[in-house]
């Protein structure tokens, strides 16, 4: 299996051509073809996790990755630029190869949650076939043409998929969603274009994120750190970084830059709720990683309190708006923008734990908020309301949903044993730990931990326990336990969330050398 | 030199006009025969076989000289840029038009053609007046062709505008030669510093081309033109004039004589240009209107590709100028399909996005290409002209580069909202009665071609370049 990230990258892409063929009357079929490709996905990234070498050492970003596949695509000449080189480049290291694996498992819980969607079943799959590709792509990119490729192309369907299948005020959301992720990325293209006119590898500029980690700067260019030129009294490496920080931060998304994420997945239907909390999120976190720290160490050393107070200020203020929610999804979609922060926490500590923190916390995220949209869609699918002052009481007419509520409720207020808690706990630990980071941080950081157990707890204690009651009459027959779909969903999902949290050594390990190095990367920057 | 010899030079120089002479023989033979049979099949088939051949032509190359005791020069660039020219007009040929008129429609177009060629090849003043003006009438009349009222008004719109800016050249062409004595533009080069005689009547100069390239604040005349003209009309108004304009002032900058306040002053236009096309754009009621409009913020990224000197620039140049001809061709073809069944306002898209699903899908494609969004061609075209600014940005140092840069990257985030509004009402809106309407067999795959096309240029950006270099080889065999 030597090509294996190109079998995983393209094969749903493939599938989505083969559906063009099929005539849109067959709705059911789509869906199986669908399920049948995140299955082969999901398969072969279980072969990924098994053949990736874990222990392989690493001394330079060059050799950090493994499954490479390098190969031609865009050579051309142009003019003083000389050549104009884009590499079908793609490979994987500890931190993109949990992603990898997670975003598989995810797309194929969110096929399965798709299951009731008919209405124009054919462009709904063909869309969510698309975007599984380029967000596994955004994952194993290590071309920043290719990256920016997968980046961007996550809009188009995402658009469409909230546009047309999503809830009432879906056309607002889905342009909002839209408006603000295309800001953030061209500002990324900006950077984008500078580092490629900076970067070479060999004689010629290169889009190669490898060589750009590696710092391979043409001497004189503009990105380069020993360049004094100056742009309105800034270095052009503070503004290419602040550009970067903007750009994912808007996918992360940070606070102030958060405000589409509400909307969208209040509007979204909700398999596509799982997918944009679960991984799109991930994407964002995963720039800061390989763009922001990867690219741009010395400039992140410099801003990381700048980076921990805006992951602060999101643990808190996420936390605090979804403490005001009446809506439940409202209410989930907060609590992301409140554990993201963490991600940010973490990664502003600029240590082995914090890093590693980060990335568990990432993945752990991704399990458990994928879990709760479902969650929020089970309620959603027998009402079609998810106002939490309508139900109180639940436990008693669904106890097992009530058990998975409370499950990942716990799991996402960080409860020992619980995935959530080893994330939280590492990037305390680092945030402490961190000479250049104040201990206000580490402090306003478990404050929002504190912050997080009141709106889940609430929530239980609203919604699930006490008299039982809905509002309307009509809810009454449709209050009906986990159909086994269901649970086929939210198993796994629980599975997973209990063993890292037991375990967490299952991630760690892949990760683990590729943080350590990633840490001694950035920390010979530290001034 | 005798007479004798001066007519044996003139006749080996017409060699080197195989192609305007072809167009021009084809565009009599298109007017005799249409004197005689209405046949819109004979008229359709004489016009193609006309381009085709002036193609083949163009295809040989000639030898890069100046000739016609300087008339005319002969570029690489004019020599490339006709094959964009010659490909966009045959595929008009695409549009389903009726019999009506068909002969003058497509002499017209013939003319337009020629006079476009000749202001790309033209050296002399006299000729480049010449040719813009031969342009411009063939233009003017066009706006009229849809025979109704509002055709009329910007038919006389686009004419004033029109005298008044050649009038303005034409000045400018009086204050070079009378300040300096040069007739060619290739004499630019041994002036060296004119003074401010030559720098005024410069400007004049630029300013008349400006007009056909349709920048701000001399493009008053698009959107009513663009509106009112037939859309296969439209088509080749927004992209045959524009583009020969745009090589044209490329030969002007080219001879290193432009003033850095005058190069200022045209980015400055160019910014202008983006903005207001992107902000006034986003008014629009009207679906053709807005295009118009975005057609003229797309001037605006052409306009530093065309007047920086440098080889990126011309090759960014020509990726860009070929795209954006597939994009216009594309779009006003589309617009026209939907204007058949009498689609025209942004609202009547809604919900139409179920009736057609071939015809939308590539709507939406051209319009995200327009955008310039990945994976499509027009990403990458304006992935190159963002490339350039920061190139010229970090030679020079100058900031009004990377002012263009900010304002041209903010303008593609704002012309998402314009653009996207016809996906928007077809797939996004729903409607009670959702209207049905059926393309036939072969718009569906001319449109998807168009599509297809897009996609390929995105991931096969080698095609364009390959295709200049072949063309360019042409000559150097010569």
């Amino acid at each position: 299996m030597e090509n294996i990230l190109s079998y995983i990258l393209l094969f749903p892409l493939l599938v989505a051509g083969a559906m063009l063929f099929v005539r849109s009357e067959n709705t059911s079929i789509f869906r199986r073809l669908a399920l049948g490709a995140t299955s082969v996905q999901f398969f072969l990234s279980i072969i990924l996790l098994v053949q990736f070498d874990k222990s392989a050492s690493i001394s330079s970003w060059s050799g950090a990755f493994q499954f490479v596949e390098k190969a031609d695509w865009i050579t051309m000449k142009l003019g003083s630029i000389g050549q104009f080189n884009v590499d079908y480049f793609i490979g994987v290291d500890g931190i993109s190869v949990p992603l990898v694996a997670l975003s598989a498992l995810v797309l194929m819980i969110g096929v399965l949650s798709s299951w009731k969607i008919t209405e124009k079943a054919k462009g709904y799959f063909i869309l969510y076939l698309l975007l599984s590709s380029s967000i596994i792509g955004c994952f194993i990119a290590l071309d920043f043409f290719l990256f920016y490729l997968c980046f961007e192309f996550m809009l188009l369907p995402m658009f469409f998929l909230i546009g047309i299948w999503g809830g009432k005020r879906r056309s607002y959301a889905s342009i909002k969603f839209f408006l603000y992720t295309l800001i953030g990325s061209l500002f990324i293209l900006i950077v984008m274009i500078g580092l490629y006119l900076s970067v070479v590898d060999g004689n010629a500029n290169t889009f190669s994120m490898v060589s750009m980690m590696d710092g391979f700067y043409e001497a004189g260019s503009i990105l380069d750190p020993a360049s004094k030129e100056l742009i309105f009294g800034y270095s052009a490496r503070a503004i290419a970084f602040i550009f970067i920080l903007v750009g994912f931060g808007i996918k992360l998304p940070m606070v102030p830059v958060h405000t589409w994420l509400p909307d969208a997945h209040v509007e979204a239907p909700t398999p596509i709720s799982v997918v944009l909390a679960g991984l799109l999120l991930k994407v964002g976190a995963y720039g800061f990683f390989r763009i922001a720290y990867g690219i741009f160490p010395d400039m992140a050393f410099e801003y990381s309190s700048l980076i921990a107070i805006l992951g602060v200020v999101s643990i808190l203020y996420g936390g605090m708006n979804a403490l005001a929610q009446n809506d439940l999804k409202r209410m989930v979609a907060y609590s992301s923008v409140s554990h993201m922060g963490f991600v940010l926490v973490g990664l502003a500590a600029v240590s082995t734990e914090g890093a590693s923190g980060s990335l568990f916390h990432m993945i752990s995220h991704g399990l458990i908020s994928s879990a709760l949209f479902i969650i929020v869609g089970v309620i959603y699918d027998r009402t079609n309301n998810r106002m939490m002052e309508h139900f109180s009481g639940l436990v008693s007419k669904m106890p097992i949903y009530t058990f998975f509520v409370v499950l990942f409720f716990f799991a996402g207020l960080g409860l020992p044993g619980l995935s959530g808690f080893v994330g939280e706990l590492m990037v305390l630990i680092g945030a402490f730990k961190a000479g250049a980071l104040s201990i206000w941080i580490g402090l306003l950081a478990t404050l929002g931990i504190a912050v997080s157990a009141g709106y889940f707890l609430w929530t239980i204690q609203r919604m699930f326990f006490g008299k039982y009651f809905v509002r309307e009459k009509s809810w009454e027959p449709n209050m009906i336990d986990l159909t086994p779909r269901e649970k086929f969903m939210l198993v796994p999902l629980a599975i997973l969330v209990i063993v890292l949290g037991i375990y967490p050594r299952l991630i760690l390990d892949y990760s683990n050398e590729t943080i350590n190095f990633f840490v001694q990367h950035v920390s010979n920057f530290n001034p | 030199m005798n007479l004798h010899e001066e007519l044996s030079e003139i006749i080996v120089n017409l060699g080197s006009l195989k192609v305007e002479s072809t167009l021009i023989l084809g565009a009599i033979t298109l007017l005799i025969v249409g004197l005689l049979r209405k046949s819109s099949w004979l008229i359709k088939s004489i016009f193609g076989a006309t381009i085709l051949l002036a193609s083949y032509f163009n295809w040989q190359g000639f030898a890069m000289t100046e000739i016609l005791s300087g008339s005319l020069s002969l570029s690489t660039e004019a020599h490339i840029f006709a094959f964009v020219l010659l490909i966009s007009c045959l595929l008009i040929l695409l549009f389903k038009r009726s019999s009506e008129h068909a002969t003058e429609f497509y002499f017209f177009i013939l003319s337009l053609l020629i006079g476009s060629m000749f202001m790309m090849k033209a050296n002399s003043f006299l000729v480049t007046f010449l040719s813009i003006e031969l342009t411009s009438f063939s233009a003017y009349i066009l706006t009229n062709f849809a025979f109704k009222k509002s055709g009329f008004e910007a038919g006389i719109k686009y004419l004033l505008f029109g005298a008044i800016s050649t009038a303005i050249m034409l000045f400018g062409f009086g204050i070079i030669y009378g300040a300096t004595g040069a007739f060619f533009i290739s004499d630019f080069l041994a002036i060296g510093d004119g003074g401010i005689a030559f720098d005024t009547g410069l400007v004049f100069i630029i300013f008349g081309l400006l007009f056909k390239a349709s920048i701000v604040p001399f493009h008053i005349w698009v959107p009513a033109t663009y509106q009112s003209a037939p859309n296969d009309a439209t088509a080749i108004l927004s992209i045959v004039p524009k583009l020969a304009a745009f090589v044209l002032l490329q030969r002007i900058f080219q001879t290193e004589v432009v003033d850095g306040w005058i190069m200022q002053l045209c980015l400055t236009l160019g910014i202008l240009t983006i903005v207001f096309g992107t902000f006034s754009a986003l008014r629009q009621s009207n679906a053709r209107r807005m295009i118009s409009f975005g057609a003229i913020a797309h001037s605006g990224f052409l306009l530093p590709l065309a007047l920086l000197n440098s080889d990126t620039a011309s090759e960014a140049f020509w990726w860009y100028a070929a795209v954006y001809a597939v994009m216009n061709v594309a779009i006003f073809f589309l617009l026209d399909e939907y204007e058949k069944h009498s689609v025209i306002e942004l609202k009547d898209y809604q919900g139409l996005g179920n009736a057609n699903t071939t015809a939308s899908i590539a709507i939406s494609i051209v319009l995200v290409s327009l955008i310039g969004l990945p994976p499509l061609a027009g990403f990458t075209a304006k992935f190159f002209m963002f490339g350039l600014l920061w190139e010229f940005f970090t030679l020079n140092g100058e900031i009004l580069y990377l002012v263009y840069l900010s304002i041209a990257v903010f303008a593609t985030v704002i012309s998402l909202f314009f653009y996207l509004r016809i996906p928007y009402q077809m797939f996004l809106v729903k409607t009670e009665t959702p209207l049905s309407i059926e393309f036939s067999l072969s718009t569906k795959i001319i449109v998807t071609l168009f599509s297809i096309v897009l996609l390929l240029l995105f991931f096969v950006p080698q095609i364009l370049t390959v295709m200049q270099q072949l063309l360019t080889s042409h000559i150097a065999h010569e």
